[in-house]
């Protein structure tokens, strides 16, 4: 961007640079290339700015933690005390007065843009999220810091669709590849970043975008690490698992973390609910008092400060035993629903991360009192991240792979997926939600979600269909396979009265038949019903 | 703008690290081990990168007894930087605090068979003879032999050291390369006593004590304040005073040597009397032993080994008899042992 000379007037100049954006954005949206060529083009600077984004985010977050906890706590102890307070009631001022649409965590509000408003994510977002989080987290509070990276890589996606003008079916796809780009970028982890994405964001394995996804995934950790070099999010030192019924203590720490994840969401539910009802004032008073508490929280545990990575470094390397490791995980919770509940801004990824690995490292270090044998305390710390993130967020395969990247490790795999499963099941079972479910509810909004899509039992063809009792001979036109979702069976019962059902092994071989009746009574419509749906 | 603003980060970030770096430097050398760790720590949270930060947290670790802590950052630098050898060498220090020798030899090894920048060659050597030692006592003799050998070679032209290293390769029982060192010391450092008494010692072990002795005699004639070589001489005479089987002596002389073994040893037996009651079988064996002694001996030709035989026995029953803490005397039993090797 150039500036307007001196003898050019403001007004003037303002026309000049618009006139000449709305040029580029001609020549971007007109550039010879097609749709699918643009789309994943456009994936590509999607993970660029994005990763950019978030690497300003990161150094943000850290320039406002090394003077509000760092120089100022080294002057004045209390300091600590003040800080998330001050930085809490600052941060909800920028949301709440200058950038209201960047309320939330980050993750549903991301799945509101996708579904309600064609991926539609304001560059005001971006920057009050840019802002607020970065005050909020850096201050002190415990939240973390990926979610509303999810959401402004969503942002970044949704300005730049707009500038290349993109219809509005393909602005619905690009909103997520942003999303993935964002999450990749501040774990530095492109698979988790994809498949959390696919798994909690889109809720869809069959996105036609998967393929920009990674590539914005990628291009925003490659962009992302030529700023902020290679560094893994975690320094895990080499272990291997010394036999395999150690898988036991995995599973415990599977159930526990489970319950666990399980009554955590089931508080943050309950605080809500209770704040929900709280006169106006709490949007500020909640906050500080969450911050104060958190601060004095962080006088004893300095650990549970801010996301906490620095500390699950040092646990991963042996600082803590496992009593201060247990002590650092129930503190951790009390301090992240203290936070989270105030509506205090900042994200959940990185509490999860450190409660589940703080318990799991608590339950290993206990096992290894009563049976000395077991594997290194990093192990149990990894496992637990891992089956707490799966029993909050309930996105297992996203927590697998998770941990399998963050620690490169491959042994870790198989207590990775039974600790984690176990975790999954028994957080399920006690509480049904997930936790953005949960949070979208209590918004009185109702978002897809992967474990919906996981419950749900689609009718097939072989359910409607009125099996052959003997042989009948195929005939010429459309046929359907036993497997085939029942809606297929509608569009093709529109064009003619019966379909016949045919073998996938052998396409002579008509298994039966299937007609509207038999796809009503799959569905369970009553005559009744059917004929008042023809009376509208 | 992003790179300007990422350099002057990382630069921020060095900075910082570099500087609790430094104050943990200071604080560890005031001996404030516990507040040098919070700064290391400190340092490494900034510069996760820098090697030289989590090795020196990593070692004062090990020196505070934190040793889960100190093995996952030697573990984690060991990873990156396996060919190094300060870090294996602060991973077999752990090793050995933990008391798993073998995982330390292991480390051990390692260290002094990997990379040592060139300034660190006496910090590689002294690795080596910590090594060493826990070899030795491992009781793994061979490979102690090897690490020996290789410290001789890149020996310094120290007498002291050279002669150390001898000293070591007798105990290990390896003589002729023992004997060889000893002889370069003398021949290189001849108004040291060193060499001498390292072949008495030698000889000493092989049993030729009359050679031996001619060693240290030697030795102190060259350093006559050398105790130790004294020491030795004085043990050599005592061995050769009770020694029945030594070569070209008289039928009458070593008859006369055997009664004295006899009689030394049953002293020995008498010693330990005072302090335990003696079980039916040592107090039969020391009235064996008296009757003996106290027999008409000139007429019989097998006498002689008749006293020897019993001192054995004597002896023998001695470790499992007398406590502890009655050292054996230490002429007696290399005499028995002459007599049990003939």
């Amino acid at each position: 961007m150039s500036s307007a000379p001196a003898d050019v007037k403001p007004n003037e100049a303002h026309a000049g640079f618009r006139s000449h954006w709305k040029s580029v954005q001609f020549r971007l949206a007109h550039i010879g290339l097609s749709e699918a060529q643009r789309f994943l083009l456009l994936a590509l600077l999607i993970g660029v700015f994005s990763g950019i984004l978030v690497v300003l985010f990161h150094i943000t977050i850290d320039l406002v933690t090394w003077t509000s906890l760092g120089a100022l706590t080294g002057r004045f102890r209390f300091a600590r005390l003040a800080s998330p307070a001050i930085g809490a009631v600052i941060a909800c001022f920028v949301v709440r007065k200058v950038f209201p649409r960047a309320k939330g965590s980050g993750v549903n509000q991301t799945k509101m843009a996708i579904y309600t408003s064609d991926g539609y994510v304001s560059s005001s977002t971006i920057a009050g999220k840019f802002i607020a989080c970065a005050i909020s987290i850096g201050s002190g509070n415990s939240l973390g810091p990926e979610d509303p990276s999810l959401q402004m890589g969503a942002g970044v996606a949704s300005r730049l669709g707009r500038i290349f003008n993109l219809p509005r079916s393909s602005m619905r796809l690009i909103a997520p590849v942003g999303a993935a780009a964002g999450i990749a970028a501040a774990f530095n982890t492109p698979i988790t970043g994809v498949l959390f994405v696919l798994e909690e964001v889109l809720a869809d394995w069959s996105a036609t975008a998967v393929g920009s996804i990674v590539l914005a995934a990628v291009s925003a950790v490659v962009t992302m690490r030529a700023f902020l070099g290679n560094a893994p999010l975690f320094r895990i030192p080499s272990f291997e698992l010394a036999n395999a019924s150690e898988l036991l203590v995995y599973l415990l720490i599977g159930v526990v973390g489970g319950a666990l994840s399980a009554l955590f969401i089931t508080v943050i539910e309950l605080c809500k609910k209770h704040i929900d009802k709280l006169p106006h004032w709490r949007e500020y008073a909640l906050p500080a008092a969450a911050g104060f508490l958190t601060g004095v929280v962080g006088l004893w545990f300095p650990e549970v400060m801010g996301a906490g990575y620095d500390a699950i470094n040092s646990a991963l390397h042996g600082q803590f035993n496992w009593d201060m490791l247990l002590y650092l995980g129930l503190a951790k919770i009390v301090v992240t629903v203290l936070c989270f509940s105030a509506e205090t801004p900042g994200g959940m990824f990185a509490p999860a991360l450190f409660i589940g690995a703080m318990i799991g490292g608590a339950l290993g270090g206990m096992t290894h009192r009563i049976w000395p044998f077991g594997a290194a305390a990093e192990a149990y710390m990894l496992v637990g991240m891992g089956t707490f993130f799966a029993g909050v967020f309930r996105a297992p395969i996203t927590s697998i792979f998770m941990v399998f990247e963050v620690s490169a490790s491959y042994v870790i795999i198989l207590p990775v997926m039974i600790a984690n499963t176990a975790a999954y099941l028994i957080s399920r079972r006690l509480h049904e939600l997930a936790f953005f479910k949960m949070l979208a509810q209590l918004e009185g909004v109702n978002l897809p979600s992967a474990e919906e899509k996981r419950n749900f039992q689609p009718l097939r063809v072989e359910n409607a269909m009125k099996r052959a009792t003997s042989h009948i001979t195929p005939e010429a036109g459309m046929r359907l396979y036993p497997d085939e979702p029942l809606d297929a069976a509608l569009r093709l019962l529109s064009l003619q009265e019966s379909v016949q059902v045919i073998s996938r092994m052998r396409p002579d071989d008509v298994l039966g038949t299937v007609t509207l009746e038999d796809v009503h009574r799959a569905y369970g419509i009553t005559d009744c019903q059917r004929s008042g749906f023809g009376a509208k | 703008m992003t790179g300007a603003i990422s350099s002057s980060y990382k630069r921020e970030r060095l900075s910082l690290g570099q500087q609790h770096y430094a104050d943990g430097q200071a604080l560890e050398r005031q001996g404030q081990m516990e507040a040098a760790l919070d700064q290391y720590r400190e340092a490494l949270l900034f510069v996760p990168d820098q090697q030289d930060y989590r090795l020196s947290l990593g070692i004062a670790l090990l020196k505070a007894g934190h040793l889960d802590e100190a093995q996952a950052h030697l573990q984690q630098l060991a990873q990156e930087d396996p060919t190094n050898g300060r870090i294996n060498l602060a991973l077999a220090q752990v090793a050995l605090k933990r008391k798993k020798t073998s995982e330390a030899i292991e480390s051990y090894q390692r260290a002094v068979y990997e990379y040592w920048p060139p300034e660190a060659v006496p910090e590689r050597r002294r690795a080596r003879w910590e090594l060493v030692s826990l070899l030795h006592a491992a009781g793994r003799r061979n490979d102690e032999v090897a690490e020996l050998l290789q410290l001789y070679s890149s020996s310094p032209n120290d007498p002291a050291e050279r002669a150390n290293i001898g000293f070591l390769l007798v105990k290990a029982g390896a003589m002729s390369e023992a004997a060889q060192i000893f002889r370069n010391i003398e021949l290189n450092f001849p108004q040291n006593s060193f060499g001498h008494r390292g072949l008495g010692e030698v000889n000493f072990a092989n049993g030729d004590y009359v050679a031996a002795r001619h060693e240290f005699q030697h030795a102190l004639r060259v350093s006559p304040n050398d105790h130790d070589a004294q020491a030795a001489l004085t043990l050599t005479n005592a061995v050769i005073d009770l020694d029945p089987v030594l070569p070209n002596i008289s039928y009458q002389e070593r008859l006369r040597r055997s009664q004295r073994l006899l009689s030394r040893t049953v002293n020995e037996m008498n010693q330990c009397l005072l302090e335990k009651v003696p079980t039916p079988v040592a107090q039969h064996q020391l009235d064996s032993a008296r009757d003996l002694l106290a027999r008409p001996h000139a007429s019989e030709e097998d006498y002689s080994l008749a006293l020897q035989r019993t001192a054995a026995q004597v002896w023998q029953n001695r470790s499992s008899f007398c406590p502890a803490s009655v050292p054996p005397n230490r002429a007696i039993d290399l005499a028995i042992g002459r007599i049990s090797n003939e």
